[in-house]
């Protein structure tokens, strides 16, 4: 993959603006569980609701990069500061937020029982950093979209990424791994890595209106709303990678008889390069219903998104002459499509009592998360508290404060979260940023 | 087992003594017919009589877990061996001795990694323990994928009295390896 390509998808893992999970790039939203304060890139018909007070758009400050750029990872193996977990919790987390805490490495020895007929291995603590059924990675992520508008009609560039990743364990291997149960003759154990990612770039106008009006402004008492929107994106691909890795073993009828185990690898990957990005489209389609003081929204991103590629396909294979593996290019043309996954995103806002109550929930990916968030303004001073069902369902927590100084607020948060690797605990992260509000 | 090895290692922070500790249950890849055997009578004589070297246990393979050098810097190897000594009658004393040595070559042309003296008494059974480690040739042995194990055994009888004849079996030899990343 290039650089500028991979940059762009960094940053933009890094810069959410319209994410459907985690945390979000607003401290004043991540105090409030990352609920959904109305905005057009998850809905797109929030671009014809009238803007209320108290409305605002933000970003955080990268303060988690500070403690990075001072105390960086090494990637070297062979370096005795190289520490995987510390690794794979910068993937986890993105260094955008501060992560209060350390996480914990492991710290018991790991044991292995090899005989002629026998094998057992017992993990330790690495255990509770083995995937589940299925440990997942991913993020789809729209950057800031700069656009123009022309009463209802509008135009924007804007940058889609989206990364996953699929790690398994089958059962045999799951079994002898988590409960150091012994390996069995004749059986075979595998891991399954498989991952993507892909940057996409997308030409979008739509419009907006007003489908519905009862009075002049829906929200004063008696008014009512109801707003459409859809919007159309030309996708033109930037950079595509995807890979499928197998690593196993199989055992014969005696463990370790004669000839000893034999690891097996075969790695399938596709890549395709800005030369290799095709076209495609995506629809988005969105209502919002505004009656009073509540607001209503839903709102239907990536419909029937696909972009065409040109590529090359590789194969990891294994010389049955000299038993060396090496990477054969199996097409060096090869055509295929990709498509996004549809974000469904479902909120409601409302002021009960002078708190600004709101909630939202999303489903992408066969991932389906909720967020509520609560605020209550003093004067200048805006206390908040929300919560959020994460993608493992676990319920995580969210508070923090904001001050504003005519349209510009300045806000702190503190979140937790379960994404530690390998940790069942919470950690939290700090997030500090500014609003501008409308 | 090669890759568990090195997720494991490579899960294990540099940080701490945090190990890869590999249990290799050696007797398991031997006849177990060939680890019991028998012996005598041999006669009494003025200064007791030696058998001279003899081939117990000729050739056995071990497989291990492939190219483990590759992905790990062994640091220890230790090797315990236990063994089951009865004398039906007479005294004496036998010595066991166990070879190792890469797939190539035969293992009695390498030096002893263990010996193991054993006293024999009349009508006693008895039970023997010996451990060895620090071998840097042993730990160079553990980073393969294979390796080949001999053990013979050297009776002495008595200077008087009933002829010596009893039993030996060997009970345990167990290798236990230490291993860190590579690159520490």
């Amino acid at each position: 993959m290039r650089m500028l390509p991979i940059a762009v998808l960094l940053i933009s893992v890094a810069l959410p603006n319209a994410d459907a999970f985690g945390q979000t790039m607003s401290a004043r939203r991540m105090a409030m569980g990352s609920a959904s304060l109305g905005g057009d890139a998850a809905n797109v018909a929030y671009r014809a609701v009238p803007k209320v007070k108290g409305r605002s758009a933000g970003f955080t400050l990268p303060i988690g990069l500070v403690k990075v750029l001072s105390d960086p990872p090494s990637f070297d193996p062979g370096d005795p500061n190289f520490n995987v977990f510390k690794i794979a919790n910068l993937i986890q987390n993105p260094p955008w937020n501060l992560q209060l805490g350390t996480a914990e490495a492991p710290s018991s020895d790991v044991v292995v029982n090899l005989g002629r007929d026998h094998l057992a291995v017992d993990l330790g603590d690495i255990r509770s950093y083995l995937p589940g059924k299925v440990a997942r990675i991913s993020a789809l992520q729209t950057l800031p979209a700069p656009a123009i508008g022309f009463g209802p009609w509008f135009a924007g560039l804007s940058v889609i990424t989206q990364y996953n990743n699929d790690l398994q364990l089958n059962q045999p291997l799951r079994q002898a791994l988590e409960g150091a149960e012994p390996f069995l003759p004749l059986t075979e154990y595998a891991v399954t890595d498989s991952g993507l990612g892909q940057a996409i770039a997308a030409i979008q106008t739509g419009a907006a209106i007003p489908l519905m009006l009862n009075g002049t402004d829906p929200r004063e008492r008696g008014g009512m709303g109801l707003y459409g929107g859809a919007r159309i994106s030309l996708l033109r691909g930037i950079e595509y990678a995807d890979m499928r890795n197998v690593v196993s073993f199989a055992t014969s009828d005696t463990l370790f008889g004669s000839t000893p185990v034999v690891l097996d690898y075969a790695g399938d990957f596709r890549n395709a390069g800005p030369a290799g990005g095709g076209w495609g489209q995506a629809f988005d389609l969105g209502a919002v219903i505004v009656a009073g003081k509540v607001e209503f929204g839903f709102g239907v991103n990536h419909i029937g998104a696909r972009v065409n590629w040109h590529g090359r396909e590789q194969q990891t294979v294994r010389d049955s002459v000299t038993g060396d593996y090496k990477a054969v290019v199996v097409n060096d043309d090869l055509s295929f499509s990709t498509a996004l996954p549809v974000v469904l995103t479902a909120n409601i806002i409302r002021p009960i009592a002078g708190v600004l109550v709101a909630a939202d929930v999303t489903h992408a990916s066969g991932v389906t998360e909720g967020h509520l968030g609560l605020e209550r303004w003093f004067g200048p001073l805006a206390l908040r508290a929300g919560g959020r069902i994460d993608e493992a369902k676990a319920l995580q927590s969210s508070a923090g404060v904001g001050t504003r100084f005519g349209p510009v607020g300045v806000d702190v948060a503190v979140a937790s979260h379960g994404q530690s690797f390998g940790s069942a605990k919470r950690s939290l992260e700090l997030a500090a940023g500014l609003s501008f509000y409308h | 087992m090669l890759f568990i090895a090195a997720i494991a290692l490579l899960a294990l922070p540099a940080c701490g003594d945090r190990n890869l500790v590999v249990n290799v249950d050696v007797l398991s890849y031997m006849d177990p017919s060939q680890t019991e055997f028998a012996f005598g009578p041999v006669p009494a004589l003025p200064g007791g009589f030696a058998t001279g070297e003899q081939s117990v246990v000729p050739e056995a393979n071990i497989n291990l877990v492939g190219n483990f050098g590759n992905v790990a810097q062994i640091r220890t190897v230790s090797l315990r061996v236990v063994v089951a000594t009865e004398s039906y009658s007479g005294d004496g004393a036998d010595t066991l001795r166990f070879y190792l040595s890469d797939p190539g070559s035969d293992p009695r042309t390498t030096p002893a990694v263990m010996t193991m003296p054993l006293a024999l008494t009349a009508a006693v059974a008895e039970t023997t323990a010996t451990e060895i480690s620090g071998d840097e040739r042993v730990l160079g042995l553990f980073s393969s994928q294979q390796m080949k194990l001999a053990i013979t055994t050297s009776l002495r009888g008595p200077d008087n009295g009933a002829a010596l004849s009893g039993h030996v079996k060997i009970t345990a030899i167990g290798a236990t390896v230490i291993a860190g990343r590579k690159g520490l």
